[in-house]
């Protein structure tokens, strides 16, 4: 089977809330340097899951756990920074005309219904679209450090996922915007796993934002700036690394 | 009483339909962000200027198969859809089938220039040589659209398997560049078309198409009193056969998915749509990551990628509400070359109509600010505020790492700062690949701060002083 994309629904506005997070003239400090912001671009970058097993980049099975995986490509230059939200596509999810839900795909509705009493309705042979499914996509970012995790479960995979209801493609959610540096260990990790009964054809993290070029501040470029401006200098803060992590040693214990 | 005398429109042959499939019912509505108002003074390249005018503009760009014509005649058209980027190999070696009722568009779009608009006749099926032989119950104006004609084809094939997606050349609408650069700029967001996608009856997900042929056939009794109020499956027509008892009956026409999709059909479908690439200036690729720019694999394996960024779709950008992350300014380079190209991938296996790109926007007309006013501006308040318009050429094209030289190489560099000395400064003000726009910001935008920094103020040509 191919990889299969279903859309997006017709439904939602589906705009890039991102859009003015950053704009050129903007002044950024991050890990205590001060940069300007010289250019932003919009960004997109489909990673078609092909980790753990799924070489071919196909359909996913009920199950399926890709472990975590980094993808070098994601790394910017040296002087640009890249702003993204990861989000999933929907998958259609049916109940069958008998009433089973679970692994039953896309059902073959061609079968004939046979009317053995009067009054019986045909109108229930078909099945009926319930909603729409997607994988978990859980995030290590930067590498090694887990997030969007309660800080007393950080590695139980009980929190720390998004799916298709948390954040769909076309409408992702910006809580979960990750900030990319330069640098290897900067790369974020993703693992991808399909706990929804189902066979998954679209098994990729759309990421959508904007990259932003930077030009690093020296103290004789800020004290101009501070100048020009009346003795004020505006700026924001960006914090790539997300909070302190609790660490991970207590999740090491595991007594299954 | 006076009559004013209005000029004729032109016919509605000569357009190009409007989206096929409408607008999604229930989607949310296009909210436009201006960023720029009349009035403000925004920063280009150039220098700085100040807003007099701001209007809205709309247009819909149609980015299915563009031809030629190697055959023009009253009834007929033969269209030659070779691609010259050697990635649609698939239209010139597999013969594709074009709908009854599908539209061709003759002649370039965007400018006052004259279109035709044919519609096709009956199902025709393209050649392994990539021609396509289209015949019309419309007059085929030949005089004005002879052999060799651009055409547009209002609709895109399935592609066969994943594997075997195929890419379209790089189209423009040369009218997206503003008529005056730096003095009217264009701010066009843009979306794409959303087509409908189904899941076949029998569960098939790929190639469903939107029409279902075959028939459900009802054998046994009893059903017709039922029929009356609970269609099957809600989509079909029913060809007779609403009377109690009557057996042996066929239920024809079984359309969209046959089994339930057709109450409300968006409700059962998603919306898909082409990828699309831009490319501005023509050479260079927009929203894509630093290391996949210009990386294009080969697909072979069903699930490969041409490439991981820079493709969007109706998800990313759709012409419902078009994506302002996704914003194209054209006019704002003083030396032009802002134009943007659109490439489009087809991998969604199933045949598009009418492929096309929603594109609306704010046009503006400039004047510049003369140093004169910028001192008086100064003088009165202390400072002044303005906005900056990113020059794509100067914003996007960088396929350097800001590591190992000047944005445009060392020769460039070397003739610029030529008989100058250069400090640790100057240097690293040149490897730093930044923008003029931040230059003029940080380190002033008088005649002699330009001057010192560049050797030439770009905006002297402008000034005469």
């Amino acid at each position: 089977m191919a990889r299969v994309n279903f859309g997006r629904t017709p439904t939602v506005r589906g705009y890039n809330p991102l859009a003015n997070t950053l704009k050129p003239g903007h002044v950024i400090q991050m890990r205590g340097e001060f940069y300007v912001v010289d250019a932003v671009e919009g960004l997109t970058v489909d990673l078609v899951v092909t980790a753990g097993g799924n070489t071919a980049g196909t359909e996913i099975s009920d199950n399926y756990d890709s472990g975590y995986f980094e993808d070098a490509d994601l790394e910017p230059y040296r002087n640009h920074l890249y702003c993204l939200i990861p989000s999933l596509t929907g998958q259609p999810k049916f109940i069958t005309r008998s009433g089973t839900y679970d692994g039953v795909g896309f059902p073959d509705d061609t079968a004939e219904v046979t009317l053995s009493g009067a009054l019986k309705s045909i109108g229930a042979a078909s099945r009926t679209m319930v909603g729409l499914i997607s994988p978990r996509v859980y995030l290590k970012h930067p590498a090694g450090i887990p997030r969007w995790h309660l800080d007393e479960a950080p590695e139980n995979d009980k929190t720390g996922f998004i799916d298709v209801t948390v954040s769909p493609h076309e409408d992702p959610n910006p809580n979960f915007a990750i900030w990319i540096e330069s640098g290897e260990n900067q790369l974020p990790q993703f693992r991808m796993v399909n706990t929804t009964g189902e066979a998954i054809y679209n098994p990729v993290i759309h990421l959508q934002g904007f990259k932003a070029r930077l030009k690093h501040l020296n103290k004789r470029d800020i004290d101009e700036a501070r100048k020009a401006n009346g003795g004020k200098f505006v700026y924001k803060i960006i914090k790539p690394q997300g909070l302190p992590h609790a660490g991970s040693m207590s999740a090491d214990y595991d007594p299954n | 009483m006076a009559i004013k005398e209005l000029t004729k429109g032109k016919d509605a042959n000569q357009l190009a339909r409007q989206s096929p499939f409408g607008r999604p019912p229930y989607g949310g509505g296009y909210e436009s962000s201006k960023d720029y108002k009349t009035g403000e003074l925004v920063m280009l390249s150039e220098g700085l200027y100040r807003i007099k005018q701001a209007e809205t503009i709309s247009t819909i760009f149609h980015i299915g198969i563009q031809g030629t014509l190697t055959a023009s005649a009253t009834g007929s058209i033969t269209i030659d859809m070779t691609q010259n980027n050697r990635r649609a190999t698939e239209l010139n070696t597999v013969a594709k089938v074009f709908p009854a009722g599908i539209q061709v568009l003759l002649g370039e779009q965007g400018f006052n220039n004259t279109n035709q608009i044919i519609t096709n006749r009956a199902n025709a099926t393209s050649s392994t040589a990539g021609l396509l032989t289209i015949t019309t119950d419309d007059t085929v104006r030949t005089a004005l659209y002879p052999v060799g004609t651009e055409c547009t084809i209002l609709f895109i094939p399935k592609n066969e398997t994943h594997a075997k997606q195929f890419l379209l050349d790089k189209t423009t609408m040369s009218a997206l560049e503003s008529p005056s650069s730096d003095t009217v700029i264009y701010e066009l967001l843009w979306g794409l078309s959303q087509h409908p996608k189904y899941i076949g009856e029998d569960g098939e997900i790929t190639s469903s198409g939107l029409n279902n042929a075959t028939e459900a056939t009802i054998s046994s009794t009893n059903y017709g009193a039922q029929m009356g109020g609970t269609p099957i499956g809600s989509g079909g027509v029913r060809s007779g056969g609403e009377e109690a008892g009557d057996t042996s009956k066929v239920i024809t026409g079984s359309g969209h998915g046959a089994s339930g999709y057709g109450t409300s059909m968006v409700k059962y479908a998603g919306m898909i749509s082409p990828s699309v690439r831009v490319y501005q200036p023509e050479s260079v690729v927009r929203f894509s990551s630093d290391r996949e720019k210009n990386t294009d694999a080969t697909i072979s394996i069903a699930g490969g990628q041409l490439n991981k960024s820079g493709f969007l779709d109706a998800s990313d950008t759709s012409a419902l509400s078009p994506n302002p992350s996704y914003r194209l300014l054209t006019g704002s380079n003083g030396n032009d070359g802002t134009l943007p190209f659109f490439e489009t991938l087809q991998a969604t296996e199933e045949d598009l109509h009418d492929p096309h790109i929603v594109i609306i926007g704010n046009k503006f007309t400039l004047v510049e600010v003369s140093t004169e006013e910028v001192k008086q501006m100064v003088r009165r308040s202390g400072r002044f505020n303005y906005k900056i318009i990113q020059d794509p050429t100067q914003a996007y094209k960088d396929l350097s790492d800001g590591v190992t030289g000047p944005r445009n190489g060392w020769k460039e560099a070397v003739e610029a700062t030529k008989g100058r000395r250069m400090s640790f400064d100057d240097y690293k003000k040149l490897t730093d690949n930044v923008t003029s726009q931040t230059m003029n910001l940080l380190y002033g935008t008088s005649t002699q701060q330009v001057a010192k920094r560049s050797g030439i103020d770009p905006r002297q040509r402008h000034r005469g002083n």
